[in-house]
């Protein structure tokens, strides 16, 4: 993820065609609307047909950029000629000149477009967020399958039916303003989120294509963070939260491939220019009195990191932050997390008590058994924890986290033998 | 003594309609690779690319159709000319060709020259 480090997000040569990809597909979509989402993929798949056949005799053009959208431009405007053929296009009005193609505002704007346009409020969160990783982050049918770990033709399947959404319920691709670009923007920065928390998953061995995810999702809060109506305090917070998990992004996984806790992570391992990152941004949204969850979630992570290792984390600040997410989002996620930080404030037998209420309600969820587990196991009542680590076992469907219950399993069946 | 050999490249196309623009942009890495090493070499004397379609002409102008329209295998996508010492040096060299990465082909063709007609 060496991009980030030195902000050459937009001109990155490692990514230029994905990259470009997006930026010539959200240029075509606003000039010939969603309707024809299509034939604009074609043509810029086209394009990029061509320059892989011709640069390598002929070499990359200056504005590779350039001649890449001109050149997709040219072929859109061939298959709608070849469409209708009496209609008479006006051709010239569509022509961006060099000078147009080197304003970096207007092209960003032109990605932000089409992103607002992927999360149209008639789109569901998982349709925008397929959306984004295909027409915007240029990802292919089989990188989001491998990424969201779905089979390929699943992955074709869910695509084609976001796509038809998005052609009959988006139609244009513009710039929301006032209310609107707020709604908008709440959604956005939704599915920025679900795009980065999709690529943190742990995945098993060289996760190249989830480091791209997350690396795709961090741009697109750099992209919002750039437009001076869409930067604020959320992107900033998420911008913050983002990188702080980042910089745990490959010391979280040990070299056989096996998920350690915060605990077990060897923290000199953390990428420090990510945790620096981390703290720009989140001084950034902090300025604003009103927390939101973004902010508070930021929080938490800045507390992880504001420490110099595990034993000096402050657990009793990180619990106040907790409860005051708690208000917010009342989500099971956020309930059971609280609980671990409970129990290290408040002691285990509390928090295990606290967490045997919920049973009713999160009996179907791994985290709840997988918590459950790690409290008995403090309670050295072995037994308990092994019943709970095996139904957690049973719950969980990736491979990685199930190794790393494995291990959990073997470790207590040796304590009770 | 060197001579020169043609390679007509065809198909490969097909399979990159699946393609992602990261993937795309690896394959052409490799292309750009393989022919700056012969390029080095000396080994590459020209070569261009083609666009698909095209006409086919015949009975002194009478039948031009469209075309050609084989199976996506056998159209011809593109030319190089390189120097080699014989055919099998030159098929040695073709090995190292990126097209066939995606099924495509390669096919070599000694050039004819008038000192070489033995």
């Amino acid at each position: 993820m060496g991009f980030f480090m030195e902000r050459t997000v937009y001109e990155n040569i490692d990514h230029l065609f994905r990259h470009q990809y997006g930026r010539i597909m959200a240029g075509l979509l606003s000039r010939f609307g969603t309707k024809n989402v299509n034939l604009v993929e074609d043509a810029v798949q086209d394009a990029l047909l061509k320059a892989m056949k011709l640069w390598p005799h002929q070499g990359q053009p200056d504005n590779a950029a350039a001649w890449l959208y001109k050149v997709a431009q040219n072929q859109m405007l061939d298959s709608l000629k070849r469409q209708s053929k009496s209609t008479v296009l006006e051709v010239n009005k569509m022509e961006l000149t060099e000078q147009e193609y080197q304003d970096s505002t207007q092209l960003n704007d032109e990605q932000l477009q089409l992103v607002f346009a992927c999360c149209h409020p008639n789109i569901s969160d998982k349709e925008s967020l397929l959306l984004s990783l295909k027409l915007v982050g240029g990802f292919s049918s089989a990188e989001i399958g491998r990424a969201l770990l779905l089979k390929e033709e699943a992955a074709k399947k869910s695509i084609q039916r976001a796509k038809s959404n998005f052609k009959e319920k988006v139609g244009s691709v513009y710039f929301p303003k006032g209310k609107e670009l707020e709604l908008y923007l709440n959604r956005v920065v939704r599915v920025v989120y679900l795009i980065f928390n999709e690529g943190y998953k742990p995945s098993k061995g060289a996760s190249l294509i989830n480091e791209d995810l997350c690396g795709e999702a961090i741009r697109l809060g750099l992209l919002l963070n750039d437009n001076k109506h869409c930067s604020g305090k959320d992107v900033q917070a998420l911008l913050s939260l983002m990188c702080f998990k980042c910089a745990r992004f490959e010391a979280r996984i040990n070299s056989i491939g096996e998920l350690l806790t915060l605990e077990n992570q060897d923290w000199k391992k953390w990428n420090q220019q990510y945790v620096q990152w981390g703290f720009y941004y989140f001084n950034l949204a902090s300025r604003s009195q009103e927390a939101s969850s973004y902010q508070l979630e930021a929080a938490i992570e800045f507390y992880y990191h504001s420490a110099t290792g595990y034993d000096f984390i402050d657990w009793e600040k990180i619990g106040e932050v907790y409860r005051l997410l708690l208000l917010q989002k009342d989500s099971m996620n956020v309930k059971l997390n609280y609980l671990v930080v409970l129990e290290k404030t408040r002691g285990t037998d509390f928090a295990l008590h606290e967490l045997t209420k919920l049973e009713g309600a999160f009996e179907g969820s791994a985290l709840y058994h997988s918590i459950k587990a790690f409290f008995y196991e403090n309670k050295k009542e072995f037994d308990l924890a092994l019943v709970h680590l095996e139904k957690t076992l049973l719950l969980t469907d990736n491979e990685v986290e199930q190794g790393f219950l494995k291990q959990r399993i073997q470790k207590v069946t040796k304590l009770i033998a | 003594m060197m001579t020169k050999f043609l390679y007509l490249f065809r198909g490969g196309d097909a399979k990159r309609l699946d393609q992602s623009p990261e993937e795309m942009q690896a394959h052409m890495q490799k292309w750009g690779a393989w022919m700056q090493s012969l390029a080095q070499s000396g080994t590459l004397v020209d070569g261009l690319p083609l666009n698909t379609g095209g006409k086919v002409v015949a009975s002194d102008g009478e039948t031009v159709t469209d075309g050609p329209f084989a199976e996506g295998t056998e159209v011809v996508g593109g030319y190089l000319i390189v120097n080699a010492k014989d055919l099998s040096h030159a098929t040695e060299i073709s090995k190292g060709c990126p097209i066939f990465e995606y099924g495509g082909t390669c096919e070599i063709r000694e050039v004819m020259n008038m000192g070489n007609m033995d």
